[in-house]
């Protein structure tokens, strides 16, 4: 058994990453029950990790699991599929009075169909975030465009089926935490796979191939892409005052330096946090779009 | 399939448009069309990658003697097209800062990763 002994939550960013590469570091074995008895909340970032560990590697999750919990409301462990629940815009909007929205797993599938879902459920995300924390229109345009080009990068890059969002308003703190993530094979080998003209042999570590990212070296064919990521974190971090954090192997960024994670992370998460007390009225998405 | 075809964006995306594949999807199935008309109708907002991948598609479509026509542009939308299509024309990446930190132990680095 995977234990996760109970802790007390701190809204530390930092704190939160630590948790989990402790928890990275004490497994014993990675096909084993996780078991989080003793637990009842977890941040977006923690449950993100826990859910696409569990989820997308078919382990079982040990939680108290009664259905009013806050676990069984957010989907712990399992996350909410449009292409299963078809219903899924009616069940989001049952979350208007809450101050979290479930996990969110969504396909990565490229089909007219599996595309046109995803894209209505990112935006159907969006709306949800908008109404229930009372953002300005301007704003709700950057968390869309934050949305849109993080989900964006996993659907083309990460090399797995499914992404996954996590979201949870802090009203007495008045911050947002808005993670997104995946269980594929990182950043750095999204460019051991590349076979184009470019050469990125120098690419050698995960910390290279998330300044790589950073700088817009895209392993697509079209010349004028990797603008979302670095465009995204500079819009959090300078439009909106927020902290932008992304892990994928064994280095973490964090804002705007990147250091040894000190485990290693399966897959990518991003962490988002916007506080709301400081977004400034003129803020426009335009003013970052390069 | 008729020389001129219709697209009420509304009618397959909610209000907004999110990503490359969704762009894709409005493309299929264009055989025999000459003109393409793309209603864009109650559509709020478009990513930059999608209006990227819009406008790439565009001029794929214009080469090959297809073209295409906008119509009912919201001001947001009209304004992130217009951004991208410059920057198609002159490429240009700026807030790619990014700066590696060492630490001496893991004492320090946790210290420096609980401050954030």
């Amino acid at each position: 058994m995977n234990q996760f002994v109970s802790k007390v939550w701190d809204h530390r960013i930092g704190f939160q990453f630590l948790i989990i590469r402790d928890f990275l570091r004490n497994v014993t074995d990675r096909t084993l029950p996780i078991d989080l008895n003793g637990l009842s909340f977890c941040p977006p970032m923690f449950s993100l990790f826990i859910s696409k560990l569990v989820k997308d590697n078919n382990l079982d999750l040990i939680v108290s699991d009664s259905p009013s919990s806050y676990f069984s409301k957010i989907h712990l462990g399992s996350g909410i599929d449009p292409e299963i629940i078809k219903e899924w815009k009616a069940y989001l909007e049952g979350y208007l009075s809450k101050s979290y929205l479930p996990l969110i797993r969504f396909s990565t599938q490229k089909d007219t169909s599996s595309a046109q879902i995803r894209n209505n459920l990112i935006g159907q995300v969006g709306q949800m975030i908008r109404r229930i924390t009372g953002i300005t229109a301007a704003h709700f345009a950057g968390i869309s465009y934050m949305l849109s080009e993080l989900s964006d990068n996993i659907v083309d890059h990460s090399n797995h089926s499914y992404g996954w969002i996590s979201f949870q308003f802090y009203p007495s703190e008045s911050f947002i935490d808005l993670c997104l993530g995946d269980s594929g094979d990182g950043v750095l080998a999204s460019y051991q796979r590349y076979l184009g003209p470019k050469d990125y042999s120098y690419v050698t570590s995960d910390g290279i191939a998330i300044a790589e990212m950073i700088k817009g070296e895209s392993t697509k064919k079209l010349d004028e892409r990797g603008f979302g990521f670095h465009t995204s974190r500079e819009m959090l971090i300078d439009g909106m005052g927020g902290n932008f954090s992304f892990v994928s192997g064994g280095a973490l960024l964090l804002n705007y330096q990147l250091i040894p994670f000190g485990a290693d992370f399966p897959g990518t998460l991003a962490h988002l946090r916007i506080p709301l007390n400081s977004l400034k009225s003129d803020f426009s998405v335009y003013d970052y779009v390069e | 399939m008729k020389p001129i075809k219709n697209i009420e964006l509304s009618k397959v995306f909610d209000s907004q448009i999110s990503g490359r594949s969704a762009v894709d999807s409005i493309f299929s199935s264009l055989e025999g069309v000459h003109h393409l008309i793309l209603d864009f109708s109650s559509i709020q907002f478009i990513s930059r990658s999608a209006a990227h991948q819009l406008i790439s598609t565009i001029d794929l479509l214009q080469k090959n003697r297809v073209t295409v026509e906008l119509l009912s542009l919201e001001p947001e939308v009209e304004r992130m097209l217009s951004k991208v299509r410059k920057s198609i024309e002159k490429p240009t990446k700026l807030a790619t800062y990014v700066e590696f930190l060492t630490f001496s132990s893991e004492k320090e680095m946790d210290k420096f990763i609980l401050s954030v």
